[in-house]
């Protein structure tokens, strides 16, 4: 589903991410783990185009990243991103937040409420439907971008540290809830740093420092 | 319908937008309606003075004197030689009896004087309107090359005048209508370059949520229309009631040309300063959308 081929990534005279070759199956869950500065983020950047690699290529579904240089925003669609601060529209409530991908879409408003409505149930968030993001807790504030991602029902799932401001309990909360996406059939490819996490659940992990691929592990075969 | 639904809603995002930015929405009004409404005075004013232009042009005829002993034949040669001219409106010929007959008409107290005179002084003239005062010169010469014309008069002095008042009207009014355009487009500017910085957080989620570009675009440049056609209400409200009072202050200045606007003839200024507006607002928008877009979404 996802290919990197020699991927690097240099900021003037830093490199942020070396001859990083993996490869990712649909269905998988994989950490990406390693300390700050490590490339985590800059991995995820380069898999959402927000970024290009100095050099190495990217396939997505077996063709090139290149192939969406003119379309990024179809390229999004397919790979949704879960961001460490959220990134929730401040003036629009949690209904909104979450059909606003749909409406620019242009899809009808009984198929926009049916599917956001779902969406927000599944993810435990229904009840805060009219709620503003400043009145949510961390927890509900990543569940609500959660949804919006999963609205879109994307192929891959990129997440950035989505538990790096949230306390434990909240933390294993939604980490439960990325579990049963995963299983319904999304990848997802989540960056942390918090190793009782990636202790926790049996999943793939590739480990990263100063931007190179140190180790991977694959997971226990019960 | 997927891509009337994404219309409606683009036009919703305008709304929203319009409303959210308050104080600069209203500021923004105001100027544009101040730069609209004084563009549509200075239309109002270059169609007044096209008016007075017309009436003083129709009183100007210039005469071409002849020689005396030119024959019948030759002069309706010469009429329809003039009268063939792109610069002639109309030619008219008035034969040395004609023309003593209405200086007697004119000045009857000294009717006894042209009686007693031997020999009519007054030679046969043509009296020609030409089309436009600034055709005068190139017709004078024209008409001057007929070797039976001796010579020609016409109130150059009040032509030139004229004419100077016009080409120095029509350029002051154009520097002032850029200048309000320039204002206009500035406002604009400025309106959709802080519309872009207070969403500039909203536009970069957008970006990664893989919205269509033209999400983003359309409703900014529906929200210049929206403005443009607002101050474009406003402003035509105000010229339709200052053109009222104006013309009526001209007609009680300037009594011998009568102003009635709606006799003046020209491109209805309502919907002028309208389209004025919206091209602007269009133009300003678009240019200023795919500058920034091109930085956030390559």
């Amino acid at each position: 589903m996802l290919k990197l081929v020699g991927v690097s990534k240099v900021y003037g005279s830093s490199v942020a991410l070396s001859n990083v070759s993996f490869e990712v199956k649909k269905g998988e869950f994989v950490f990406i783990v390693g300390p700050s500065g490590a490339g985590k983020s800059t991995l995820l950047k380069l898999i959402h185009k927000e970024i290009e690699p100095t050099s190495g290529e990217i396939f997505f579904n077996g063709e090139s990243l290149k192939k969406y240089d003119k379309k990024i925003y179809l390229l999004r669609r397919k790979i949704g991103m879960i961001f460490q601060d959220f990134k929730l529209f401040k003036r629009r409530n949690v209904f909104e937040n979450v059909s606003f991908p749909l409406e620019s879409m242009g899809y009808p408003f009984s198929y926009i409420r049916e599917k956001v409505d779902k969406t927000l149930k599944n993810v435990g968030i229904y009840e805060k439907r009219n709620s503003f993001p400043h009145t949510l807790s961390g927890g509900e504030g990543q569940r609500v971008s959660i949804a919006r991602a999963l609205v879109m029902s994307p192929l891959v799932l990129l997440a950035d540290e989505p538990t790096g401001n949230l306390d434990w309990k909240t933390s294993f909360s939604l980490m439960d809830l990325f579990m049963e996406i995963n299983q319904m059939g999304t990848t997802i490819i989540m960056c942390t740093h918090n190793e009782e996490i990636v202790r926790r659940y049996n999943k793939r992990i590739i480990y990263l420092r100063e931007g190179k691929k140190v180790y991977e592990k694959f997971p226990r075969v019960n | 319908m997927k891509s009337f639904l994404v219309l409606i809603r683009e036009i919703k995002e305008a709304f929203i937008n319009i409303k959210r930015a308050g104080f600069l929405t209203f500021i923004t009004i105001l100027v544009i309606t101040i730069s609209l409404y004084s563009i549509g005075m200075i239309y109002f004013f270059y169609l007044y003075s096209n008016k007075v232009r017309e009436g003083i042009e129709n009183r100007i005829e210039v005469s071409f004197y002849l020689e005396k002993n030119v024959t019948e034949e030759r002069i309706e040669e010469i009429r329809r030689e003039i009268s063939l001219l792109p610069e002639v409106e109309n030619v008219r010929y008035i034969s040395p009896e004609e023309s003593l007959e209405e200086l007697k008409k004119e000045y009857p107290e000294y009717a006894s004087l042209f009686s007693d005179l031997k020999e009519n002084p007054l030679p046969p003239t043509f009296f020609v309107k030409p089309r436009s005062i600034f055709s005068i010169k190139l017709l004078t010469e024209k008409v001057n090359e007929i070797p039976e014309i001796k010579g020609f008069f016409y109130s150059k002095e009040l032509v030139d005048k004229l004419i100077f008042s016009i080409k120095t009207f029509s350029i002051l009014s154009l520097i002032i209508v850029f200048i309000f355009i320039g204002i206009f487009v500035f406002f604009i500017g400025v309106n959709i370059n802080l519309s872009i910085f207070n969403r500039r957080e909203d536009i970069e989620i957008m970006k990664l949520l893989g919205v269509h570009p033209n999400f983003i675009k359309v409703p900014f440049i529906i929200e210049g229309m929206v403005l443009s056609l607002i101050s474009g209400v406003i402003s035509s409200f105000l010229l339709y009631k200052s053109y009222i009072e104006v013309s009526s202050l001209l007609n009680m200045v300037l009594p011998f040309i009568k102003v009635n606007f709606y006799d003046l003839r020209g491109f209805n200024p309502y919907i002028l300063v309208n389209i004025i507006g919206l091209i602007t607002s269009i133009t300003v928008s678009f240019f200023i959308l795919r500058k920034y877009l091109k930085e956030v979404y390559p």
